[in-house]
Formats: C-alpha cells, sequence, structure tokens
C-alpha cells in the first residue's frame, strides 16, 4: 500500500465553453484532502488523537486508490 | 482424606491450571462517542465516519495464548466489500493493525507493522501501570481497575492519554488487546483513546487455535516503538510540508 511521495501538488482550473466548472486536481491533493477530511472527523466526531502513522496510512491508501483509478 | 483422594484432588487441580493457560479470546471494539446498534448508525453521522464505524463492527481481534506467549491480530475482515481507504481509516480509529507477540518470560512485547512498505518488528515500550483497587464486573469475571498514561506525540503536537484496563485474575495470563498487558491477569476491556476494546468471548484448551511465532524469513526491520514513531512523523511530514 505504502508509498513515497515526493511528488509536488498541482491544481488545474479549467472552464469549459457552457461555463461549468471543472476542477481537476492531482492524486496528491485528493489524498491530502481525504486525509485532512479524516483528521478534522477524528479530532471534532470522534475525539480520537489519530498517529501519524494512522494519518499516513489514510494519505497512502486514498494515493494509491487515486492512481490504480487512473489518476496521475 | 485418604492419600488417594488427595492425589485426585491435586491432579484435578494440575489439569485446571494447565488448561487454563492455553486458549484464546476474540475481542471487539466499539467507539465511545458513537456505536453501532441494532436499529443502526445514526443519520445524522456523515458518510465517510458511517462507513468507517460500520467497518468497524465488522472486525474482530484474536488473542491466542498459553501459559508462555501469545499473539495479537485482527481476524479477517468479514466485511468483503471494505475499499483501502475504509480499512486505511478504519485501522486508524481501531489505534490497532498488524500483529502483537507477547513473551511472558522474557517480559518482551514485539509488534509486527507494515508502514510506508517497510515491515517493522518494533519493541513495544514496557508499560507502567498502577494497580487499583476498583471493581467490575465483566460476564462471570470480576475485573480490577489498572491504569497507565501514555503519550502520543503527533503531528499536531505532544497528548497525553489514560489508558484504563480491566483485568481477571482469575485468567492468570498476563496478556490484553493492542499489545497491552503485563498485568496480574487477562485484560477483558482496555478503554484508551476514544476506543473500547472488550472482550467478546474466551475460550480454554482451544486447540484449533495456535500461538504463531515471528516468520524467521520476514525480511523486517527491527526499531523501538519510539523509533518507529519517530520513522512514522518523519514521514508523514514530508506531505504535510
Amino acid at each position: 500500500m505504502a508509498v513515497v511521495l515526493f511528488m509536488s501538488s498541482s491544481f488545474v482550473l479549467n472552464a469549459n465553453t457552457q461555463n461549468e466548472d471543472i476542477i481537476s486536481a492531482s492524486c496528491f491533493d485528493i489524498a491530502a484532502a481525504a486525509e485532512q477530511s479524516y483528521m478534522n472527523d477524528m479530532a471534532t466526531r470522534l475525539r480520537i488523537i489519530p498517529s501519524d502513522a494512522a494519518a499516513y496510512g489514510v494519505f497512502a491508501a486514498a494515493y494509491d486508490g487515486c492512481t490504480g483509478a487512473g489518476g496521475y | 482424606m485418604t492419600k488417594k483422594n488427595i492425589s485426585f484432588f491435586l491432579l484435578y487441580f494440575f489439569t485446571i491450571s494447565i488448561f487454563c493457560q492455553v486458549g484464546s479470546a476474540v475481542y471487539v471494539k466499539q467507539l465511545k462517542s458513537f456505536s453501532a446498534n441494532e436499529s443502526g448508525i445514526a443519520d445524522d453521522v456523515d458518510l465517510s465516519i458511517k462507513k468507517v464505524l460500520e467497518n468497524l463492527a465488522t472486525h474482530e481481534y484474536l488473542l491466542t495464548f498459553n501459559d508462555r506467549k501469545a499473539t495479537y491480530r485482527k481476524v479477517k475482515s468479514l466485511n468483503t466489500n471494505e475499499s483501502p481507504i475504509v480499512k486505511a481509516m478504519t485501522e486508524g480509529v481501531a489505534n490497532f493493525k498488524g500483529t502483537i507477540f507477547f513473551d511472558s518470560a522474557s517480559e518482551v512485547v514485539l509488534h509486527q507493522n507494515e508502514f510506508a512498505g517497510v515491515n517493522y518488528l518494533i519493541t513495544k515500550n514496557k508499560i507502567n501501570w498502577t494497580l487499583t483497587k476498583d471493581t467490575l464486573q465483566i460476564d462471570n469475571y470480576l475485573c480490577y481497575k489498572a491504569k497507565t498514561t501514555i503519550i502520543i506525540n503527533n503531528y499536531e503536537g505532544k497528548h497525553k492519554l489514560e489508558a484504563v484496563a480491566w483485568y481477571a485474575p482469575e485468567i492468570s495470563i498476563p496478556y490484553g488487546p493492542d499489545g497491552y498487558g503485563g498485568l496480574p491477569g487477562l485484560i477483558l476491556q482496555l478503554d484508551y483513546n476514544g476506543i473500547i476494546t472488550s472482550l467478546k468471548k474466551i475460550e480454554f484448551n482451544n486447540k484449533n487455535e495456535k500461538v504463531t511465532t515471528i516468520d524467521a524469513s520476514t525480511n523486517v526491520e527491527k526499531v523501538s516503538e519510539d523509533e518507529f514513531n519517530s520513522i512514522a512523523s518523519k514521514q508523514y511530514a514530508k506531505i504535510k510540508n
């Protein structure tokens, strides 16, 4: 599961001709967002102090899931 | 009392004593702040938390023990639809992943745990328990309370938490869930970091479950608990910075 991540994040905002915003985010951004959401839930809803290993595990699982689904 | 009767009673108690030292115990975990019940989890709980709680409810943890050694690990999840991210979140909530190896003779507790692609064999820190006279009846066992302070150093800082264990002197083995042990009896319930880990069932003289040993052929990196936490923190800091 584990990946060592040194890639820089990228965040690209595009707009198409129909004026709909399409947001594309890198797998790093998606994984970081998943990890942050998890950390917030742990602190505010579940009253659990997460270890760094657990937080990293969530990030790595989300990143692997994203790249496995064809993300970059 | 005749010599024959004395011999019989001695043999009886010796046999009971031996059998009581071999067996298996199953533990389950639940959150103190939320818990799944027959009517399910409340609708106002976020979807991601709901999935994690539902997943946690399918998890069981097995302790197999004899008078010298014990192993503790998660039983294969009953949830076949467990996605990797829900699995990782559930492991974080459960405060446990990997396999624990207890050795009561040397008083060493080892934790085999995969992290960032490396298989670690972590020597757990010795727990300094404070024993109290508080009691709690758990099923048929009279349990006594023991407590200790655990310090979690994470990205946000240093957190001092109290762990409370209820152990049964009647089951005179120094083991428990999640690597907690060293008490004069089996820990039947552990209350730590928002999670309650409770004994679901225990079987003595269970020949189907055997204490496993560390696979010597597995390539592991041997570290102390403090070293492992430092490695994890450094790895986590890389994605935060």
